[in-house]
C-alpha cells in the first residue's frame, strides 16, 4: 500500500497550491508517498511535475489537466490507473439515471485509454448514501469508487460493508473522520466537521475498514483527506498517518 | 510480468525511419507483441501524446528517448518507465576504458538521482563488446547496468548465461538478435531473424535462464537488419522462441 493526501484540505487552509516541490518535500517528512493528484495545465506541465515527484521519491495516482478529455489523456500517458468521474452537473438536483448515462458515457471513453472512471462518494453530491453508492455500482457496471469513508459514514452507511463487497471496484482510499459538531441544519442533517483520524466522534472508526481492506487484500493508495483543518495541516496529517500504519502495523 | 517487445532500429533501417508510430504498434500488435522498446518523442506533449496513445492501443514501452540526455531521462521518469539507455558521449571501442568508466559513472549518478536505472547496451563494435569488458565495466560503474544483448555478447564469443548468473540484478533489459558470421576473416556479420542464424540457441537458452532465475523485465526482439518482409520475419523469431518450450510467454491478445 502507498499513503498519500488529497491535498484539498491544504489548499482550502492555505488558499491554494503555490509549490508542489514544498508540499511533497512537507509531506515526505511525515513519511507521506505522495498526493492524489497531480494538477497539470498543460502535457509538459504534466510531465515535468510527473518527473518532479519522481525526483522527490514521491507519486501520485492520478491526474487532473484543464479538461476530461486531457485528464484521462494524460492520466493514460502517465500509467496511472483511474481519473475521478466528472460527468458534468452532480448535485442533489440531479436526475439519477441521467447521472448514470452520462458516467457511462465517460467510462466508455475512458476505457479507451485503459484508463477506469470512479466515483467520489460525496455528502451533497448525487451519490452520497450507501444505497445510492450500490444503485450507482449496478447501473453503472465499469465504473471504479474514489472511495471516501467520511462522507459514507455521515451518509449514514457502512463503509467496512462496501469495502467487504466491492473491494475490488475500489480504485482508490480516501479516509477522514467526522466530528459533529451540535445543533442540526435545516435540511435536518446533524451539523458536523471532517477531522483527523480518531478524533471522530461519530461513532465510526476507520480502524475497521483498514482491517477490512487488509482481509481481502487490497493493494493501492490509501489517501488521508481532511476538507477542514482547524490548525496547521500537518499536524493533523501526521496524526492521521500514524493511525493508519498503527492499524496496519508498520 | 514478462513482457515482449521490439527493439525497433531495423525496423527503421528497413523502411528507411519511422513514420507513422501508431501503424507501428498495430502492426506488432498483430504479431502478439506487446511494445517497442522507446518512446521517441520530439517535446514532452509530444511524449505524452504518444504515451497515451500507446495505452490507448494497449501497447507499452520501456524507455523514453527525447532530444537530449537530461530531457530523456526527464520524459522517462516522468512517464513512471524504470531506466534509460546510456549515452555518455563517444562509445566508440577506441575510447579509453577508463574515461568511458567516469563518463558511465556520472551519468549514472544523475540518473539515479531521478530515481532511474541505467544501462549500457553492449554491442559488437563498440566500447562494450566482449565478456571481458562487460565485467570490468559493471565492477567500475556499480550504479549502472546493462540492456543486455544476447546475440551481441555471442558475435563476441562471450557467454550470456554466465553474465545473467552473475549479473541479473543489473539487467535493465533484455535484447535478443541473430546472426550469422559471413566472412569469418573479415568478421563481415548478416543478422538473421532468431533461430536462422548461429545464435538461436544460445538465445533460447539465455532467455530460459532469466526466467527461471525470475526475470520480471521486457525482452525486445532486436533484429537490426531484415532480408525480406520485417514483420514476417518478427513473427518467425517469435514462432522459434515458442517452438523451443517458451511457453511462458505473455503474448498481447490480438485486437
Amino acid at each position: 500500500m502507498k499513503f498519500g493526501v488529497a491535498d484539498y484540505g491544504m489548499n482550502v487552509w492555505y488558499g491554494g497550491l503555490y509549490d508542489i516541490e514544498e508540499r511533497l518535500l512537507d509531506l515526505k517528512k511525515l513519511g507521506f508517498n505522495g498526493t492524489e493528484r497531480l494538477e497539470a495545465v498543460s502535457p509538459a506541465d504534466a510531465l515535468y511535475k510527473a518527473a518532479l515527484y519522481r525526483k522527490l521519491g514521491m507519486d501520485f495516482s492520478t491526474c487532473r489537466g484543464p479538461s476530461v478529455q486531457v485528464t484521462t489523456e494524460w492520466t493514460a500517458a502517465l500509467d496511472k490507473k483511474y481519473v475521478w468521474l466528472t460527468p458534468g452537473q452532480n448535485d442533489r438536483d440531479i436526475d439519477f439515471k441521467v447521472f448514470c448515462r452520462r458516467c457511462n458515457a465517460m467510462i466508455k471513453s475512458c476505457a479507451r485509454w485503459g484508463v477506469t472512471a470512479s466515483i467520489h462518494n460525496h455528502m451533497g453530491q448525487r451519490v452520497e448514501n450507501q444505497k445510492e453508492l450500490e444503485d450507482f455500482l449496478k447501473a453503472c457496471p465499469d465504473a471504479g469508487i474514489v472511495f471516501d469513508t467520511g462522507h459514507l459514514s455521515m451518509a449514514g452507511g457502512d463503509p467496512v460493508e462496501i469495502v467487504k463487497k466491492y473491494h475490488q471496484r475500489i480504485s482508490v482510499m480516501h479516509l477522514k473522520d467526522v466530528f459533529l459538531t451540535g445543533g442540526t441544519r435545516p435540511d435536518g442533517i446533524k451539523e458536523y466537521r471532517f477531522c483527523e483520524l480518531g478524533a471522530g466522534n461519530n461513532g465510526f472508526s476507520n480502524t475497521k475498514v483498514i482491517e477490512m481492506l487488509l482481509k481481502v487484500g487490497w493493494d493501492g493508495w490509501i489517501h488521508i483527506e481532511h476538507d477542514v483543518h482547524l490548525r496547521d495541516p500537518l499536524k493533523d496529517l501526521a496524526v492521521s498517518l500514524k493511525f493508519v500504519k498503527n492499524v496496519i502495523g508498520k | 510480468m514478462l513482457k515482449f517487445g521490439v527493439a525497433d532500429y531495423g525496423l527503421n533501417v528497413h523502411d528507411g525511419g519511422l513514420y507513422d508510430i501508431e501503424t507501428r504498434l498495430r502492426d506488432i500488435k498483430k504479431l502478439g507483441l506487446s511494445g517497442t522498446e522507446r518512446l521517441e518523442a520530439a517535446s514532452p506533449s509530444d511524449a505524452m501524446w504518444k504515451a497515451a496513445l500507446y495505452r490507448k492501443l494497449g501497447m507499452g514501452f520501456s524507455t523514453c528517448r527525447g532530444p537530449s540526455v537530461q530531457s530523456g531521462m526527464e520524459w522517462t521518469a516522468g512517464l513512471g518507465k524504470k531506466y534509460v539507455w546510456i549515452t555518455p558521449g563517444s562509445l566508440d571501442s577506441k575510447l579509453d576504458f577508463d574515461t568511458f568508466t567516469i563518463r558511465v559513472n556520472a551519468f549514472a549518478a544523475v540518473a539515479a538521482k531521478r530515481g532511474l536505472q541505467c544501462g549500457i547496451h553492449n554491442h559488437v563494435g563498440s566500447r562494450l563488446e566482449t565478456q571481458d569488458e562487460i565485467e570490468r565495466y559493471l565492477e567500475a560503474c556499480p550504479q549502472a547496468g546493462l540492456v543486455f544483448d544476447i546475440g551481441e555478447i555471442g558475435l563476441a564469443g562471450g557467454n550470456p548465461v554466465e553474465i545473467v548468473k552473475k549479473y541479473l540484478n543489473r539487467i535493465c533489459a533484455v535484447h535478443l538478435k541473430d546472426a550469422e558470421i559471413t566472412d569469418r576473416k573479415s568478421g563481415k556479420i548478416e543478422y538473421r531473424a532468431l533461430g536462422s542464424g548461429e545464435f538461436g540457441v544460445i538465445n533460447r537458452k539465455t532467455l530460459e535462464l532469466l526466467i527461471k532465475s525470475g526475470y520480471d523485465g521486457w525482452v525486445f526482439i532486436e533484429p537490426e537488419d531484415f532480408r525480406f518482409n520485417p514483420l514476417e520475419e518478427l513473427s518467425n523469431s517469435l514462432d522459434y522462441l515458442k517452438r523451443g518450450g517458451l511457453s511462458i510467454i505473455n503474448l498481447t491478445k490480438q485486437s
